[in-house]
């Protein structure tokens, strides 16, 4: 059986559709910009540049030529950007629309790039990994021996729609604090920005971007890493390791700092904490998310995992029984499965679309820590005091 | 009211044998219409003198008449669709066909005939047989080994269906053009899959001139002999109620045929 699960299409859209001055354009039917918008909508109703051809019968038939070369007319009419995503998608590529051909008929009036991105063809991981490839025709050539400002790195792997993504962008330039400095990145920079890339020493990839940091190393010699998402003291470290161990940074003031604070501001729900260890949790999230979680809950707040699936993959009711799990992460989708087991559900990947989050709430840093683990435990106190009296 | 659909390899000469037929029908007394389903949109030109305006075209410019009346009182549509190398054409002829459906345009027809393209490359073009448009299939073929390893194809396309529908195959339409041994190799062919020739076209330079005048034999050349081929075909056709699902041959009982038939007239490859 194959997971219901976001497709190439809705993979394309998270690494793209944050970048300013570029309209996402799909070529495809309605329902992909119904449904794209609608989860982008949960999180940014103001950052919207996307538009659709809403392909129909009629172009089923004859092609969407002429649905294309509209759209663009009316781009270059109403608006002052000139950088398009062409995002096709099921219809289009199974009717081989041939979107090099109009993307040579604009190219002195548009920055045109086509991501080929059906749905038959993929999840959303492939989905994002090629699009985010497809930026690599930006690059601008790496400068030669000039040097650049400090210690420059990229980080690949964040989403659009995430939750809590852009207060995790932030808490992780802070992260770096002023040894290094972080690239404006896809999802959340400008075209600009993304001929910068090449500008590195570094490409840190959590979990997606893996085909573009390949490719930056190929071609201008920026090695990088994939780390699973920095969740908790134990990503933090991970990643000041890293940073240590390529740029010659040193980062012992900020881990003892951070370690301090940590210990400041969790001594207040110490009792609840331990009340937490050996508690069995269940997490059910995208790889690199995956990693990084496990690591924060078992090595961090004791607690025993008894069930990991990807979020590929699919998870059912009996999987869940069988692991005995008493907390479940997961996304918003697993909300009636944890609600019929009364299980805690902390919400975590692709999509949370029942909660809401500022540009500054994080999850990852001394702050993101400290909120993921009041989550835990409020959740947790929330579904279960007053059943049995104690927490576990 | 007779729903037939004609198969068979592209170039074999199916609008031909249909456009033909369906004159002699109209001149027997039967209202008939003739639907082609392919973009090319050329299936009903004998009939009608001048091109059609395609179904297509006609809803896009949200037109009410889809069809036109040709050579004795034939009602003739072309599905059409999009140009080579665009679009989905498959897609096409099923819209064309939902279109004919739901304007209920052939509920005054005895007999209608699907002229259907030659290469059924995706599920549209199917679209006769599938969306139970047609309930009988006739495969006009030669001798040739490839236009016999079309029409066994088409076989395999008409077993599908006829798991979950009504489609069957009725006959075989033998166009006979130059190579030797072509009758024994489509005798044996039709009685190994299961059905049986129901009409022999021979080769005649009528047939091509009329098509050139846009015409139908029956119309340009009435008392030539080859338009009694085709009013017997059309008698033969008309009266047919055999039904059968093919059992369409491996690639190794194809080449036997040829094999069997060659050495019976003593030639070898």
């Amino acid at each position: 059986m194959r997971k219901t699960d976001g497709c190439k299409l809705f993979g394309a859209y998270q690494a793209l559709a944050g970048i300013k001055d570029c309209i996402i354009l799909f070529h495809s039917v309605v329902g992909c910009h119904f449904g794209t918008l609608g989860l982008h909508l949960n999180h940014c109703p103001v950052e919207i540049h996307q538009a659709s051809t809403l392909m129909g019968n009629k172009e089923v038939i004859f092609g969407g030529a002429e649905a294309i070369r509209q759209a663009l007319e009316t781009v270059l009419r109403e608006s002052k950007i000139r950088t398009i995503c062409l995002i096709s998608g099921c219809i289009s590529e199974l009717i081989e629309d041939d979107l090099d051909a109009i993307c040579r008929e604009y190219e002195e009036r548009l920055r045109l790039i086509v991501i080929h991105a059906p749905g038959f063809e993929g999840g959303i991981t492939e989905g994002y990994e090629d699009a985010l490839l497809s930026l690599s025709c930006f690059l601008e050539p790496k400068l030669g021996t000039q040097k650049w400002d400090g210690r420059r790195i990229n980080v690949f792997g964040l989403g659009t729609d995430d939750y809590c993504a852009r207060g995790d962008w932030k808490q992780i330039q802070n992260l770096l604090g002023e040894q290094v400095i972080l690239n404006p990145c896809p999802p959340f920079c400008s075209v600009e920005d993304v001929k910068g890339l090449a500008q590195a020493d570094l490409t840190l990839v959590f979990g997606r971007g893996k085909k573009l940091a390949e490719y930056l190393q190929k071609n201008f010699g920026i090695l990088y890493e994939v780390l699973p998402y920095p969740y908790g003291f134990s990503g933090m470290k991970e990643l000041w390791k890293i940073l240590e161990q390529y740029l010659e940074c040193d980062y012992s003031g900020a881990r003892q700092e951070a370690e301090a604070a940590l210990k400041r501001e969790l001594l207040m729900f110490y009792p609840y904490m331990e009340s937490l260890y050996y508690s069995n949790f269940a997490v059910y999230a995208e790889d690199g998310r995956l990693n990084g979680l496990i690591r924060f809950l078992e090595e961090e707040l004791g607690m025993r995992k008894v069930l990991a699936k990807p979020l590929h993959e699919p998870l059912s009711m009996q999987e869940l029984d069988a692991s005995k799990a008493v907390i479940l992460f997961a996304t918003s989708y697993e909300r009636k499965m944890a609600r019929s087991r009364d299980l805690p559900l902390i919400r975590v990947g692709y999509p949370v679309l029942d909660r809401v989050c500022s540009s500054t709430d994080t999850m990852i840093g001394v702050g993101g820590t400290v909120t993921l683990v009041k989550e835990i435990i409020n959740q947790t106190l929330e579904l279960w005091s007053g059943k049995d009296g104690a927490l576990l | 009211m007779k729903r037939i659909c004609v198969y068979g390899k592209g170039g074999i000469g199916k609008s031909t044998v249909v456009s033909n037929m369906a004159a002699a029908m109209a001149m027997q007394g039967l209202k008939v219409a003739v639907i082609g389903c392919d973009p090319k949109a050329d299936s009903t030109r004998n009939l009608t003198k001048e091109p059609v305006e395609t179904i297509l075209n006609c809803i896009l410019k949200k037109r009410e008449q889809l069809s036109i009346y040709g050579f004795g009182g034939v009602l003739c549509m072309e599905s059409g669709g999009p140009e080579p190398g665009t679009g989905c054409a498959g897609r096409g002829i099923v819209t064309a066909l939902n279109a004919i459906r739901d304007r209920n345009l052939l509920a005054d027809r005895d007999i209608v005939i699907f002229d259907v393209l030659g290469d059924v490359v995706c599920g549209g073009f199917s679209a006769p047989m599938r969306e139970k448009a047609a309930d009988q299939v006739y495969l006009v073929t030669t001798g040739d080994y490839m236009a016999m390893y079309a029409a066994n194809n088409i076989c395999k396309g008409i077993c599908r269906y006829a798991d979950t529908g009504e489609v069957r195959l009725s006959g075989i339409i033998q166009n006979c053009r130059s190579s030797l041994g072509d009758h024994e190799i489509v005798e044996e062919f039709a009685k190994q899959i299961g059905t049986k020739v129901i009409g022999k076209i021979p080769m005649a330079r009528e047939i091509s001139y009329a098509e050139m005048k846009h015409a139908t034999v029956l119309e340009a050349f009435p008392n030539h002999p080859v338009s009694d081929v085709f009013r017997n075909l059309a008698q033969n056709v008309w009266i047919n109620e055999e039904r059968t699902i093919p059992k369409p041959l491996g690639e190794e009982q194809l080449e036997k045929i040829y094999q069997h038939v060659l050495k019976e007239n003593s030639l070898s490859l």
